[in-house]
């Protein structure tokens, strides 16, 4: 029969609290007879008592008359006596109607009550005579009548006392007999209780202890990392439950643990894949790209793998125009060696005219000492002048030219300022895309301190990211600072090239000067041929027009000096520009970048 | 060493515990709140939630950050915003977050700095980066705040 704990308990102390109530029931019972017998004998004699006292106060009114000569008194003292008899006459009466009274004290009593009523009417009389004054009849009356019948009132009371006494020590006896087989019941009963409760007691503490020693012991097993301990009841008792709902719980526990071992494996795989893309990317490889799984990881590689697309587009175009830039200064260096080597043809040139010069001063020199071969000093100057001409010519043109070459390197490289500019703004760009990454991976970092334990190998991701993001911000800063110091070249070498345009037309213009100067000259000279007799008249002035023309060439010879130290700085600052382009082409080409970005993505 | 999120409130560099900080938010509307004292720049509606904007610079003492005024760049204003339900807040501050760490031992490194009393009452440690970070407790800063709001 299975029971549940419950009503094991209710039964176990419901059989003992019957074997109790039985117990209390033998012994109220006794008790109560005891008590009964009790309150019997106390009032038999406690009513025969007192109508015994009553007796005697009667029979004392008799001397109190023969005393007492008061008539007021003696009345009163008459008058008491009829309550007196009632008062003996009641005790006696309830005496008799008293339960439980033997054959004896029935007959006792029969007795009493007829010589008690005898009494009463004698002394009735008595008091009639003693009332009439007649002294004598009542002396004769109380002898004759009333003091034998009072005696034998007073022994018929003791005799009845005496043996309602007798009677009662023995109720007692038998009541103490009845009491003491009472013990031997009681004693009985209780033993029994005792039995029984311990017997119910250890059923019912085995019923409990033995479910919970296996319940102890599969928590034990539990504790030592058995998880395959199971509890299998057999009972189905509230204990049997409990085992019952533990095993169901170790069932369901494992398979939720063996279920989350699993995602975290999944996890783990996927934080690993990711964390090898970032390891890539970090060795500047930005055509990785991270596995994107269905978990939360996923997220975070989509992200990742648009950043690196989004770099790498960018960064292609900055080695793009890093190239330009690149080529556009070689090609501004090809130029510059141009204008240089046009400037060096320059000066010789010029050196060439300032001999041809000093030759032609020397010679209108000898003119005024050598009248008689003028015509033909005329003819060597005319021919002089016509070289210094074509040289002059020479100079202009290659002034022109050296100037068209100026303002086309000057184009250029307003140009390369404008595309460094462009490089700026793509950098901007970069900037901004590395600034929101760092956003994203600093609230993924508190997200991932908010998951707690769960979060850590996300926390390390998110920590990879924002070094990422602070590497990709640092690079920019130093392509920045590159670009500036292109456009802060490009800018001086624009300035140095207006100053250069300036020399040269200043050039020219004086190089023009000495032209027209030297066809005056030939006029000059064409008319020596015709006027040999006016050269000694116009020697000084022919000389002073040579010192002149002269001086012109002296400063045609500064400028060109200048020219070529300002071709000079020019080179120095292309060359500086070329080194720039180059250590910017060698930067982006640290990183790896697909040929297709966009294809990569997928 | 214990990570923390740190901000730059004006000249003050601030952090706190990761336990606190929840998000930094870039785009925000800020809405004045009538008769609040300074520090109290306004609420700001972060996801779907009303956060009360509080500027730490204003309130220490150290004049008021002016990244309220910066539309864009490097120094233009984000918020911070930590905790949950009732008692989500956001702190406003300029420039790049950035992480720090800190030693729980390193309170009596604060406790010796020169700092406003306001601010020193709420140190919890220093950081260990550079430039250092002053850990505040946010629940007894916050605590701070509302009582100063209630008289």
């Amino acid at each position: 029969m299975s029971l549940t704990i419950r009503q094991k308990l209710l039964l176990s102390f419901g059989l003992l609290l019957a074997l109790l109530l039985m117990l209390v029931a033998v012994d109220y019972l006794k008790i109560r007879d005891l008590r009964e017998t009790l309150n019997k004998t106390q009032s038999k004699e406690a009513y025969l008592g007192r109508a015994q006292a009553a007796l005697w106060e009667v029979r004392f009114i008799a001397p109190q008359l023969i005393a007492i000569t008061d008539p007021v008194a003696r009345n009163k003292l008459i008058a008491s006596e009829p309550a007196l008899h009632e008062a003996i006459d009641r005790d006696v009466a309830i005496y008799g109607s008293l339960e439980g009274l033997s054959l004896e004290e029935i007959a006792g009593h029969k007795k009493l009550t007829e010589i008690v009523t005898a009494y009463r009417e004698r002394r009735r009389d008595l008091a009639k005579l003693i009332t009439e004054g007649k002294a004598e009849e009542a002396a004769q009356w109380r002898a004759q009548y009333t003091t034998p019948l009072g005696e034998s009132t007073v022994k018929a009371i003791s005799d009845l006392i005496a043996l309602t006494q007798r009677k009662d020590i023995e109720r007692r006896a038998n009541q103490d007999q009845a009491a003491e087989s009472a013990k031997y019941l009681t004693l009985a009963i209780g033993t029994l209780t005792l039995l029984v409760g311990a017997v119910a007691a250890t059923l019912v503490l085995r019923s409990l202890t033995r479910p919970i020693k296996r319940l102890l012991t599969v928590l034990g097993q539990l504790t030592e990392g058995d998880y395959t301990a199971r509890v299998r009841l057999a009972t189905k008792d509230e204990l049997g439950q409990v085992g019952l709902a533990l095993d169901q719980l170790l069932d369901e526990r494992l398979e939720s643990v063996a279920n989350q071992a699993k995602e975290n494996d999944r996890l783990n795989d996927s934080i690993i894949g990711l964390l090898q893309t970032v390891v890539q990317l970090s060795n500047k490889d930005l055509t990785a790209l991270a596995p994107v799984t269905e978990d939360i990881v996923g997220t975070v590689s989509s992200s990742i793998n648009q950043l690196s697309h989004e770099t790498g587009l960018a960064l292609g175009e900055v080695q793009q125009i890093a190239n330009s830039v690149r080529q556009t200064s070689e090609h501004v260096v090809v130029q510059a060696t141009q204008v240089d080597t046009t400037a060096r043809a320059e000066r010789l040139a010029l050196k060439e005219m300032s001999e041809r010069l000093a030759q032609t001063i020397g010679q209108l020199g000898e003119v005024a000492a050598l009248s008689q071969n003028s015509s033909q000093a005329a003819t060597q100057a005319a021919a002089a002048n016509d070289a210094a001409m074509r040289t002059v010519d020479a100079t202009v043109r290659g002034m022109d030219t050296l100037r068209e070459s100026i303002s086309e390197m000057d184009k250029r490289f307003k140009r390369l300022g404008e595309r460094s500019q462009e490089i700026s703004s793509v950098v901007g760009l970069i900037n901004t895309i590395s600034e929101r990454t760092h956003v994203l991976a600093m609230n993924a970092s508190m997200q991932a301190a908010t998951a707690g334990e769960a979060g850590r190998g996300f926390a390390v991701v998110a920590e990879e990211v924002q070094r990422l993001s602070e590497n990709a911000r640092q690079a920019t800063g130093q392509i920045s600072q590159l670009v500036h110091n292109i456009q802060s070249e490009t800018s001086d070498t624009v300035f140095m090239m207006n100053r250069l345009i300036e020399l040269v037309v200043k050039q020219s213009e004086r190089a023009q000067d000495a032209g027209a100067q030297m066809v005056q000259t030939r006029d000059t000279t064409s008319a020596l041929v015709g006027l040999v007799k006016q050269i000694a008249a116009f020697s000084q002035q022919q000389g002073e027009l040579a010192q002149q023309l002269r001086l012109s060439v002296a400063q045609l010879n500064d400028g060109a000096l200048t020219t070529s130290e300002a071709i000079a700085l020019q080179n120095q600052s292309t060359s500086t520009l070329l080194s720039f382009a180059r250590r910017l082409t060698e930067t982006v080409g640290q990183f790896k970048l697909s040929t297709s970005p966009a294809a990569s993505l997928g | 060493m214990t990570p923390a999120q740190g901000i730059q409130c004006g000249s003050l560099n601030l952090a706190f515990s990761f336990a606190w900080a929840r998000s930094i938010v870039e785009d925000f509307s800020l809405t004045p709140v009538p008769n609040a004292p300074a520090w109290l720049v306004g609420a700001a509606n972060v996801e779907g939630e009303i956060v009360p904007v509080f500027d730490l610079a204003s309130w220490a003492g150290d004049g008021a950050s002016d990244a309220l005024h910066t539309e864009s760049g490097a120094g233009r204003a984000r918020l911070l915003v930590g905790g949950f339900g009732d008692e989500r807040a956001a702190i406003v501050f300029s420039g790049s977050a950035r992480m720090v760490r800190y030693a729980p031992d390193s309170q009596k490194i604060a406790a010796g700095s020169a700092l406003t009393p306001r601010l020193s009452a709420v140190m919890l440690a220093a950081s260990e980066t550079t430039p250092r970070h002053w850990v505040l407790d946010a629940r007894q800063l916050l605590d701070q705040l509302a009582a100063e709001l209630a008289t």
